[in-house]
């Protein structure tokens, strides 16, 4: 079975082609505002290289969030596109989870991926060394993040793609076989997939208030 | 000759839309979902919203319109698709969708300017006319483009501010009728008289528009008179600003036609669903010997159909696109 991951969750690039849980191509490529430019090119060059046909793909995984909205927009009509075309499988898989499974050292208890989100909140989950989640991806102040970490007992690692105000944390790179090896696999019917932005719109919470 | 069937996707405001044309003018299927209950709680469209809902529908659009057609995949020719201008992360959802097409089933992809779109809504059943003149005006767009011929586009004038459509919207909103405010300015100017007086926006030699300062004074007249303890006269106010508004168009427009010795004129837009605006020009094509048609009123708003149509004279030229094709929130139409 070969599988396509996506991830357009950040101003990085992350995709690769999976057969039978082995990593046969994969990049990583820092592509700022150019996501929705080359995302796609990315993935055929990835293809090409491999010599394989859009339908030799049995499935696709793509994160569908949290992150950057246009660029999980990008990610997600692609994969959706994609699957729905050659109905192909389609699997969702959470931006956080792909970055906890980065972490390998078990001496860490606990792993917390964060996203910044600006203004003193960040996207971020608490997973354990096994990679099962302890808190589920939210938006949530950090303050209020430092204080649920503080409660859990055991090495606590933060890990994220950028500096994040007021957080100790590692720089995130993604470990895709250590992912496959621990893939929760997350079928989605390909009409019905959607961004999880985990936040809504100014525009709906200034409309909740009134 | 072989029957080109394009597959157009419109997406760049707030109409998810998929359609499919044989031969640039015969419409097979169009489904055009529209957002405008969503973003009338807002009082205007919210970009975000839109992106979502886009990302959400679009490929049940797809799907839908393509049951429609009672073709498949293998019958379309090429897919064409808005490029811009528009809202940058709606045009994108519709630009990744087209790309994807295009890359899983190996079809040619063309890139679709919103407004040689618009201006294609005249080809939808019967044959543009050549040489012609187009005024497009919408919520995004007041422009006048000469066209020699098909695909050959030169914009003679454009609004230097507002659009005329963002007009109508504001001045619907200061009045207290709703959003969008076309539809209803249209209705209520037929009951008033032409009672207030209203400045005619640069009412000079040049090709170009303005509706800013019309804007201003409808804002400003409402308020003085509010100050004074009147109430405005709501059907009069949009009689006297449609009265202005038409003479504008009209006025730039006789010119142009005049200017450039062309016979033939054709209205593109949502605001071309006016009534006030389409009576005045066929008063004026009989007067002045020009012959003037305007698109069916459902294809004046955002749709794909004319995406399609335009994408097929495109194709015609031999203009594609590679899967680095992106979003461009301003361009100009050439």
């Amino acid at each position: 079975m070969i599988s396509l991951f996506l991830d357009t969750s950040s101003s990085y690039f992350c995709a690769c082609i999976v057969k039978d849980q082995s990593v046969l191509k994969s990049i990583y490529v820092y592509l700022e505002k150019d996501m929705s430019k080359y995302a796609l090119v990315k993935v055929k060059e990835m293809m090409d290289e491999l010599n394989l046909k859009p339908n030799d793909v049995d499935e696709i995984i793509v994160v569908n969030g949290p992150g950057s909205y246009t660029g999980l927009r990008v990610g997600v009509t692609i994969a959706k596109t994609y699957a729905w075309g050659l109905s192909k499988k389609l699997a969702k898989i959470s931006s956080l989870y792909v970055m906890a499974t980065s972490v390998k050292d078990s001496s860490y208890s606990y792993i917390v991926p964060v996203i910044d989100a600006r203004r003193g909140f960040v996207f971020a989950g608490i997973y354990d060394k096994n990679y099962n989640i302890v808190m589920q991806d939210s938006y949530i102040s950090i303050e209020k993040l430092q204080e649920f970490v503080s409660k859990l007992d055991g090495k606590c690692i933060y890990i994220s793609r950028e500096d994040v105000k007021n957080l100790d944390t590692i720089n995130y790179n993604p470990d895709l076989e250590n992912l496959f090896n621990n893939l929760k696999i997350d079928y989605v019917e390909p009409h019905l997939l959607v961004p999880n932005y985990l936040k809504k719109t100014e525009a709906e919470e200034n409309l909740n208030c009134d | 000759m072989k029957d080109v069937y394009i597959l157009g996707i419109e997406s760049s405001c707030d109409e998810t839309s998929c359609s499919i044309v044989k031969n640039g003018i015969e419409e097979v299927s169009t489904v055009i979902l529209s957002q405008i209950d969503i973003h009338t709680l807002y009082g205007g469209v919210v970009p975000e919203i839109a992106s979502r809902n886009h990302v959400k529908d679009i490929t049940f659009v797809i799907e839908k319109c393509l049951k429609e057609s009672n073709l498949t995949m293998d019958d379309i020719t090429a897919i064409a698709v808005t490029y811009g201008p528009g809202l940058i992360g709606s045009l994108l959802v519709g630009i990744e969708a087209s790309k994807t097409l295009s890359f899983i089933y190996d079809k040619p992809l063309i890139p679709v300017h919103h407004i040689a779109g618009h201006i294609y809504a005249n080809n939808i059943s019967h044959d543009m006319k050549f040489p012609l003149m187009c005024l497009v005006i919408s919520g995004g767009h007041t422009e006048l483009v000469y066209m020699k011929d098909h695909y050959n586009f030169e914009v003679v004038g454009k609004t230097l501010d507002d659009a005329v459509g963002e007009c109508f919207d504001k001045v619907a909103r200061v009045v207290g009728i709703g959003y969008p405010g076309g539809p209803m300015i249209d209705k209520l100017s037929k009951i008033g008289h032409d009672s207030y007086n209203l400045p005619i926006p640069k009412n000079d030699d040049s090709f170009d528009f303005s509706f800013s300062g019309l804007k201003s004074a409808v804002i400003n007249l409402y308020h003085n008179e509010a100050q004074r303890g009147n109430t405005i006269n709501k059907e009069d106010l949009c009689t006297s600003f449609t009265n202005v508004v038409v003479e504008s168009l009209t006025s730039k427009t006789i010119k142009a036609l005049k200017k450039y010795d062309c016979h033939n004129l054709v209205l593109a837009g949502g605001v071309a669903a006016n009534s006030s605006i389409r009576e005045k020009f066929c008063e004026l094509s009989k007067k002045e010997g020009f012959t003037f048609s305007y698109p069916d009123i459902k294809y004046c708003t955002d749709n794909a159909t004319m995406i399609a149509a335009a994408g097929y004279f495109c194709y015609k030229l031999g203009r594609r696109s590679e899967l680095d094709l992106n979003g461009k929130s301003s361009e100009i139409l050439n």
